[in-house]
């Protein structure tokens, strides 16, 4: 983010959707920043480099691949996942939002009949190394979701294809909110 | 030898600009559209209330009417949002950094149809706004369909009849607590440009509803939106002036004489009265409105104000600092900060 003394360090001038450094994000000045050179026009229709009307495929084309570099950066940047009290276990349960609380009723209920798992709560897209290395230490992963589809657990499967086969959707789907009793059912069904 | 020719400075404003400093790029609107022409009576307006383009930021939504805010002001932030939600985006800017001028452009498609929820609790807040309606009752862009706006038995080119009742703008935003409601037509300049430059002075909501012929789709004989018709059924209630200078109320109250109305940020609306008209009054404004719409006539001119209603960044109690400026210490209160917070609530 420029603001007028920064601007003013590079020339007074700057192009805002050029990638000057490799990561994908490109420089930018909000409005309130009183430099000559600070103002453009965020357009509805296609842009170039300099924010300015384009129509041109090679254009639209590299700003596409900017985007593409600027989600890799994000991984950087994202709130990485949080994992639970490592037991040592062959068996995950991934989590993420609303399903995190009835994750760790249904780990401690599985805990108390015998069977521990470790708990990974996912908190961002795009997905961390450390998601990956979670999944890579165990043989069998639980990805909770209320989805009919498993559209989170076909994210990690398209980021991980080569341990794809370890992951196993838990999906509760039925409108109610999720109970730690149909995780533990679920998981002890061997879905 | 001859002497050479003395160059004539060009006129500047009390900005040290002048008025070719406010234009943008070249429009890429057709020929004798009438969103040029308000173009142009911004920019007249922006000139002659000497208006930092650095402090202004340009808001629009998606149509013909929404790329007009690249032809004016190069030299201010300008956004195009998505379809009808350009007034959510302006209340996100105003929030963010009140000490802004907001200048929105929007059309009958973009306000009155797909953007409707949005302009309605717009006019309701009461944000800082000077929000530009360039109505033309038809969809420009998509080649002609009828708009919201399109009155009852209103033609198209092809002749088909529009059943429906229009959305009167003007009465919709005085309904909703508008406090600066005016309407105009694009190519009365005179009408127009100081009543876009009252509105920027206004600390509140300023809903211009411009009428703006479609010279493409919507020009044609049997259309009550072309030139020659909003031209015979104009009906102007005042004629406008303003005056940028920070001068006291004084004029008398009487029919036919002037009415002035003074601006929270400097200068002063007057307001040659030509009809029985209070534009404070709004029982009265909503009746003249609706007569003249049974009648099939427009009326132009400032026809709502109210000076007195806090503005939505006065209500929601916001510093004076722009919050998009605020420092990190300011935003990170520190730990017993937090920690008084915290015990306040446990009381």
């Amino acid at each position: 983010l420029l603001d007028e003394k920064a601007l003013e360090a590079q020339g007074g001038k700057f192009r805002r959707y050029l990638d000057i450094d490799g990561d994908g994000i490109p420089q930018r000045t909000i409005p309130g920043n009183e430099h000559p050179g600070a103002a453009y026009f965020a357009r509805g229709s296609g842009h170039n480099e300099d924010a300015g009307y384009t129509e041109n495929s090679e254009v639209y084309k590299k700003l596409l691949d900017r985007l593409r570099r600027k989600y890799e950066t994000a991984r950087r940047f994202v709130p990485k996942p949080i994992i639970f009290n490592s037991t040592g276990s062959k068996e995950g349960i991934i989590s993420f939002g609303s399903s995190y609380q009835p994750t760790c009723e249904a780990r401690d209920r599985l805990a108390a009949a015998g069977r521990k798992a470790d708990h990974m709560l996912l908190r961002a897209l795009p997905l961390t190394d450390e998601v990956r290395g979670f999944i890579e230490a165990h043989e069998v992963v639980y990805l909770v979701e209320q989805n009919r589809d498993g559209q989170m657990t076909q994210i990690v499967r398209d980021d991980y294809p080569d341990l794809a086969a370890r992951i196993k959707p838990i999906r509760v789907y039925d409108g109610m909110p999720l109970a730690a009793g149909d995780l533990v059912a679920l998981i002890n069904g061997g879905t | 030898m001859t002497e050479p020719a003395t160059r004539t400075q060009p006129e500047v404003n009390r900005v040290n600009l002048s008025k070719k400093d406010y234009v943008g790029v070249p429009s890429t609107m057709c020929k004798g559209c009438g969103h040029d022409a308000i173009t142009a009576s911004i920019i007249q307006a922006c000139y002659d209330a000497s208006i930092d383009p650095k402090r202004v930021v340009k808001l629009s939504g998606i149509g013909c009417s929404s790329k007009t805010t690249n032809y004016f002001m190069n030299q201010a932030f300008g956004i195009n949002g998505i379809h009808g939600r350009m007034a959510a985006m302006a209340t996100g800017s105003g929030v963010a950094n009140r000490s802004l001028l907001l200048i929105g452009v929007s059309g009958d498609g973009d306000t009155a149809s797909i953007g409707l929820g949005n302009f309605l609790h717009m006019m309701r807040r009461n944000l800082r706004i000077t929000y530009i309606v360039e109505n033309n009752g038809v969809y420009g862009l998509t080649k002609g369909q009828f708009s919201a706006t399109a009155d009852l038995g209103t033609k198209a080119k092809k002749g088909w009849e529009n059943p429906w009742e229009a959305i009167d703008l003007a009465s919709l935003g005085v309904l909703m607590g508008a406090t600066f409601v005016a309407r105009s037509f694009s190519g009365d300049r005179k009408q127009l440009a100081p009543l876009i430059e009252a509105a920027m002075m206004h600390n509140g909501t300023a809903m211009l509803d411009v009428l703006s012929p479609c010279v493409t789709f919507n020009d044609h004989e049997g259309s009550t939106k072309s030139l020659k018709y909003i031209r015979e059924h104009r009906d102007a209630l005042n004629e406008v002036g303003f005056i940028p200078e920070f001068q006291p109320i004084e004029a008398d109250y009487d029919e036919g004489s002037d009415y002035s109305v003074r601006m929270h940020d400097g200068g002063v609306v007057t307001l040659h009265k030509l009809k029985d008209h209070d534009p404070t009054d709004r029982m009265q404004v909503m009746t003249l409105l609706e007569q003249a719409r049974n009648e099939g006539k427009f009326l132009t001119g400032l026809i709502y104000i109210d000076e007195d209603k806090p503005s939505f960044a006065e209500q929601e109690n916001l510093g004076e600092e722009p919050l998009s400026m605020l420092s990190d210490d300011k935003l990170r209160p520190s730990h017993a900060a937090l920690d008084e917070i915290n015990a306040s609530l446990m009381h």
